[in-house]
């Protein structure tokens, strides 16, 4: 049989111009990381499977043959006249910008993920009239419906959504698939190198004739219809589909792999992509891995150069892996007093009554945060709890610093307590979750409006409430980590440094003067000459006042003082400025702000009244300033 | 405020140092003797019948008025005490001598220098006091110490002040009854925590900022409030207020009011006001504005705004 790419005439009755489900996964490799790890850890069959993510570059003549291989003379030919759409449609303009990417580019990029033991592409070839939609397997699934999940309980997705991701990474919105399937799920006796390939393209035109967006590559059969090949080994080695390990999955080839985040980046380098696509499957699926449940390889193939990256979290998040490990043996500590000391404690989440599939009414289910003390290595899961359930893949993060300590911590949910036998409720509990995931599968506990998770799946198969269930998550979460962290009772007696600090004013000798922090702000008198003249004190005094824009205005008065440490003030016969800037008007003095210099000073003389209730030659004497403050000018008229 | 007299006086203030204690005649322990915040605690010593502390000026302070003479003058107000004691003018050195019923809670010790001056005794020059404490209740408060308790209880204890568990949810509470103590509400959920978060961060600190200012100007203006009817005339002299931590206030709020040139300014108007609206009026608004600023609430306010007009 021969490989060649078909697309279906036109129909007059509907026209599709791209695959809307690709927008429903967001660019960037942490996403590529999270969607195609989680479609190949649904369909696990052994323990561990194994997951590998090869990019590829070819140029020349390895890039001619390929080309040859796929069949690129047709699909290329379609392409273009898929670009030729572009005025209408946003994927058309995407395909027309992929393919000149990809036509300029002298090297062709692919990205081979390839996952062993797991289901593959199972099932029989189409969906027809015959065959219930429970029998439909994996192959119709990924590879002829959109929207249709048909999961299990407790599996990663409920949208069907998440198979999007393939064709998302691709320039060329087109994707092959060589899959091995077990003895058990063999199709017609049939079960190696299931080879297929889907074009997710725009409804069309070529040579005059219309065609449908979807194409598919594969064996034409009757009319209508494109099948699998199979067991056609030299033919899935010319596309680079090899599988070298005999374990049942699927290996999936983006053709003019990139990131749709940046474009321009697709065909650069490539480590630089597997650098980051490690750390995406590592920051997300570290639960899984470090149970063991899978292992992840990236590969770069580049001409000569090959290089191999066997992702292990346990590097970059070693108090995580260490504390489920530990989690999982039962070995927990009563206290965190070192690094990679695991506390445990207990989250009850309020589960809706189902009414829908495996009915139930509501019950609490107690999901286990996991506490542990962080080392001094920063990563970017430290002072944030980890929220995940049995695909072991993390949902989402509960953010929370405290000032004592740094910490790492994890929420494990459902089926993923006991993941060698969960309990029925445990299965219940990991269901309602999964429901109350949006299609990014990256939430539970709603966001404020504008964020909310999508309730479509909740109010499908839940009875209400459940919005105000998850939300107490994030608080049950939080009020267990500020008995673990927060601020311990401060020493009896020891009063708030945050009251304390305002009023250090006070803490001076008693009766003295407050030891304020700030420096002196009201103007300062001292005497520089003083006698008795006639009975009348005759003294000379200079006023120092810090120099500012408003001046000040003050009325300096004589006191004087008895032997009983009162003062009395008395008036002035004569008040007059000898030296300085001021000026006297009424018996105020008036000090105008200068443009520079940080004290103002002025220099008065002054005599009292004769009038004294002490007579002058047997008080003391000082001048003290009255009503001091801001020099104002008023205006004629004005109150 | 320093006063001049109209005949000769020293040209600097005279420094007292204590030389030696003796309790009953055994010498004090030296540490408890603080030259630099001239201070002696005796607060911790058992019973005692005689205390004696030599002491000592230099001689040279005295020359620049001729015929100065100086004594140590021991003052206690509790017993109404004030006591003079000869310092000899060549060597500068004298001994005071108590009997224990002679003072009670503390006392001060300074000195004061006379002379005959046109064949009158005047008085010519003193130094800083030194503060003896007996009583532990009457010493001063150290230096970096709180001027009051503070103490976390839930409102609604029976052991609460009537004055607190008369609004249960109320955060502060100032109690007056005795020695000023600032009773916090320990069952307002978070606000411990929130008030002792000394590393907290963002919005955290800004919250924190702004309640421990507003926790610091309530405790102030409960301070100031009952300083001012502390404020007594006396023979025609205004009185401050008895409480030591009640003039610091008072000092404090003047340095900042406007209008005020001095504490004794304060006090006068505090004084009025009691028999004027508008002079009421005026005192009461500026004091509030005042003690605002002084215990950091506009700055933390002002910070905050700062802080968030763009988040």
């Amino acid at each position: 049989m021969t490989a060649t790419w078909c697309w279906e005439r036109r129909s007059r009755n509907y026209g599709n111009f791209g695959n809307a489900n690709q927008w429903t996964v967001n660019a960037g490799l942490s996403s590529l990381a999270r969607e195609s790890t989680q479609n190949s850890a649904d369909a696990r069959i052994d323990t561990p499977a194994e997951l590998v993510f090869t990019f590829i570059r070819l140029d020349g003549s390895r890039r001619r043959d390929f080309e040859n291989a796929v069949g690129w003379d047709v699909l290329g030919t379609h392409l273009r006249s898929m670009g030729g759409e572009s005025s209408g449609a946003v994927t058309a303009g995407q395909i027309r910008a992929g393919l000149e990417a990809v036509e300029e580019q002298d090297s062709l990029v692919l990205l081979r993920v390839a996952d062993y033991g797991c289901r593959g592409l199972t099932g029989p070839e189409f969906p027809e009239d015959g065959v219930p939609s429970s029998e439909y397997g994996n192959f119709i699934k990924l590879c002829r419906l959109d929207l249709f999940s048909g999961k299990d309980e407790a599996s990663g997705g409920s949208f069907g959504l998440g198979k999007a991701v393939y064709w998302r990474f691709s320039r060329l919105q087109t994707v092959l698939f060589n899959s091995v399937l077990s003895e058990d799920d063999a199709v017609a006796g049939l079960r190696r190198n299931r080879l297929f390939g889907v074009n997710q393209g725009v409804v069309h035109t070529t040579d005059g004739v219309g065609y449908q967006g979807r194409g598919y590559f594969g064996d034409p059969v009757d009319d209508d219809g494109v099948a699998s090949i199979w067991e056609d080994e030299r033919l899935t080695h010319k596309l680079y589909l090899d599988r070298r390990d005999p374990r049942p999955g699927t290996s999936a080839l983006l053709l003019g792999f990139y990131d749709p985040d940046r474009p321009d980046l697709g065909g650069g380098e490539l480590a630089d992509l597997a650098r980051e696509l490690r750390e995406g499957i590592e920051e997300n699926f570290w639960p899984l891995l470090a149970r063991g449940g899978m292992r992840v390889r990236i590969e770069i193939e580049d001409g000569p150069h090959r290089e191999e990256i066997h992702v292990d979290p346990e590097e970059t998040y070693t108090e995580l892996v260490r504390a489920l490990r530990r989690f999982d043996e039962g070995d927990i500590d009563e206290v965190l007093d070192e690094p990679y000391s695991v506390v445990v404690r207990d989250v009850p989440i309020e589960i809706s009554r189902r009414r829908t599939g495996t009915r139930h009414n509501r019950f609490t289910h107690t999901a286990k945060l996991v506490v542990t003390a962080s080392d001094k290595q920063r990563d970017s899961l430290e002072n944030k709890v980890c929220l995940f359930r049995r695909p072991e893949m993390v949902v989402q993060t509960i953010d929370r610093a405290f000032e004592s300590q740094t910490y790492h911590a994890f929420l494990v949910a459902g089926a993923a307590i006991h993941p060698d036998s969960p309990p029925t409720e445990d299965i219940h509990a990991d269901d309602f979750l999964r429901f109350s995931e949006p299609p990014a599968h990256d939430r539970w506990i709603p966001g404020p409006r504008g964020k909310q998770a999508s309730q479509a799946n909740l109010t499908a198969h839940y009875v209400a409430p459940w919005v105000p269930n998850l939300r107490k998550i994030e608080r049950a979460v939080l009020d267990e980590l500020l008995l673990l962290f927060g601020a311990p009772p401060p020493p009896a007696g020891k009063a708030p440094e945050s009251v304390m600090k305002h009023l250090r004013f006070l803490r001076g000798e008693p009766g003295g003067k407050g030891g304020g922090v700030s420096a002196p702000r009201k103007p300062d008198t001292q005497l520089v000459e003083w006698t008795v003249v006639d009975g009348c004190w005759d003294v000379r005094f200079e006023v120092k006042a810090r120099n500012r824009a408003e001046g000040w205005s003050m009325r300096p008065r004589l006191a004087l003082a008895g032997f009983d440490g009162g003062l009395d003030t008395v008036g002035w016969a004569s008040l007059d400025v000898v030296d300085g800037g001021g000026e006297i008007v009424d018996g105020e003095l008036r000090l105008a702000g200068k443009d520079r210099g940080r004290f103002v000073k002025v220099v008065l003389r002054g005599r009292s009244t004769a009038e004294l209730p002490i007579p002058a030659e047997e008080s003391g004497v000082d001048v003290v300033l009255r009503g001091t403050g801001p020099l104002v000018v008023v205006e004629e008229g004005a109150r | 405020m320093t006063v001049r007299f109209p005949w000769p006086t020293l040209e600097t203030d005279l420094q007292l140092v204590i030389d030696e204690v003796l309790v009953d005649g055994v010498p004090l322990d030296p540490s408890l003797v603080d030259g630099e915040r001239q201070r002696v605690a005796l607060d911790d010593t058992s019973a005692w019948r005689e205390l004696r502390m030599a002491v000592s000026i230099d001689p040279e302070a005295l020359s620049s008025v001729a015929g100065a003479a100086a004594h140590a003058v021991v003052e206690c107000t509790p017993t109404n005490v004030r006591i003079p004691f000869p310092l000899d003018t060549v060597t500068g050195a004298g001994q005071i001598t108590l009997d224990r019923d002679e003072i009670a809670e503390r006392f001060s010790v300074r000195v004061e220098a006379v002379a005959t001056v046109e064949g009158r005794l005047r008085h010519v020059g003193a130094g800083p006091d030194w503060t003896a404490v007996i009583d532990r209740v009457a010493a001063p408060v150290p230096p970096g110490m709180p001027p009051f308790e503070t103490v976390w209880i839930d409102f609604r204890d029976p052991a609460a002040p009537l004055g607190a568990r008369s609004m249960p949810e109320s955060p502060t509470y100032m109690d007056l009854q005795g020695d000023p103590r600032l009773l916090l509400n320990a069952a307002v959920d978070g606000f411990q925590h929130l008030l002792h978060a000394n590393t907290a961060q963002l919005e955290r600190r800004r919250l924190r900022d702004l309640l421990g200012a507003d926790v610091a100007r309530y405790a102030v203006t409960c301070l100031f409030r009952a300083a001012a009817v502390e404020v007594s005339v006396d023979d025609g002299v205004v009185q401050p207020p008895e409480r030591p931590v009640y003039r610091q206030v008072c000092q404090a709020v003047a340095d900042r009011m406007p209008g005020i040139g001095d504490v004794e300014e304060l006090y006068e108007k505090l004084h009025a006001a009691r028999d004027s609206a508008l002079v009421a009026q005026e005192v009461w608004g500026a004091a509030d504005l005042a003690i605002a600023a002084l215990s950091g609430r506009d700055d933390a306010l002002v910070t905050a705004c700062r802080e968030v007009k763009h988040a």
